[in-house]
């Protein structure tokens, strides 16, 4: 009984803060993008590798060079914009571990909490590991 | 009402309403009837595809994810290489400023094409492009070709205008690639 009510509790909140748009913290886009170059450990481009950001694909180029563009959420708490909401950055080659890196978006500060920058510049070396020989 | 059942129904009008308010920007993503067909001639195929392939991403392109496990740089290679027939969606997306603030400031127009390859038993390799706007479809390929393609010694050319390959209207993807599978590719440009 006890857990039903807890149940029925946590279910009324969600309902009020959902109605009341609490329940989205989705406030607003930033255009994104992203770009780098994928390399081995020893700092060396590793051309046509698949990167990968969310459901887009692209390889990297004879440099190791990638790039994406994309929208991304802010995301609003009480004290205005804290965070832009990223998908990690994956990358695969042949002879290579996976790698998946996650990564912080700025927002602007403002008195009072963040605001949503309208352009994210975003520059992000993607190392990737050899994977032992079998 | 019993509790058990009043949880359920917060909690799907919770899910209900987040949903409608976090809804994505409006996307322009269908697809009709067109499609345009090339032709490769003198060159090695598979590099002909391998260039047209690299060429689409060194503009912009992206490709939705096809495998997530093993992912390969060059799709329509792999078919051609032995793997299953695919078609591929390349999108590219432009971002149209609306000025609006505490809102969605952009409008996100994608550019979408999906594209296949697909081989003849006598060798002839063709690419078939499907997109919703056919002139765009015909553009599209003449300008990806010539850039992959330049200094190449390859020679490409468009089996006929894009306009005139009315078959994908009641045609499916699963059709498609049942064709493209058995190496029927000529059926397509002779529409």
């Amino acid at each position: 009984m006890q857990r039903i009510r807890q149940a029925v509790t946590a279910a009324l909140v969600l309902g009020v803060l959902g109605v009341f748009g609490g329940g989205c913290t989705r406030y607003a886009y930033t255009r994104v993008f992203l770009h780098g170059e994928v390399e081995d450990e020893d700092g060396r481009p590793v051309p046509f590798a698949v990167v990968r950001v969310g459901e887009m694909e692209s390889i990297s180029d004879d440099n190791g060079h990638y790039r994406f563009l994309y929208l991304a959420s802010c995301l609003r708490g009480s004290a205005g914009v804290q965070g832009v909401q990223t998908p990690d950055l994956e990358g695969y080659a042949p002879g290579f571990k996976p790698a998946i890196v996650g990564y912080h978006l700025d927002t602007i500060e403002v008195v009072g909490g963040g605001t949503c920058p309208a352009d994210t510049d975003k520059y992000l070396r993607l190392s990737l590991v050899r994977a032992p020989k079998e | 009402m019993n509790l058990g059942r009043l949880a359920r129904l917060g909690l799907a009008g919770a899910v209900a309403v987040a949903l409608t308010a976090c809804s994505h920007v409006a996307t322009e993503d269908r697809y009709h009837s067109k499609a345009q067909v090339v032709r490769f001639t003198e060159c090695g195929k598979l590099e002909a595809l391998r260039r047209f392939e690299k060429a689409l991403f060194k503009v912009g392109f992206v490709r939705e994810v096809v495998r997530k496990e093993n992912p390969v740089p060059f799709e329509l290679v792999e078919h051609l290489s032995g793997g299953e027939p695919v078609l591929v969606e390349f999108r590219k997306s432009d971002f149209k400023a609306l000025g609006a603030r505490g809102s969605d400031p952009y409008r996100e127009a994608v550019n979408r094409y999906k594209i296949s390859a697909c081989e003849e038993p006598g060798g002839e390799l063709f690419v078939i492009v499907v997109r919703h706007d056919p002139d765009s479809a015909d553009q599209f390929l003449g300008a990806r070709m010539t850039e992959a393609l330049g200094g190449s010694g390859c020679q490409w050319r468009a089996i006929a205008p894009a306009r005139e390959l009315g078959f994908y209207s009641d045609t499916t993807e699963d059709d498609l690639l049942r064709h493209i599978r058995r190496g029927q590719c000529s059926a397509y440009a002779r529409q």
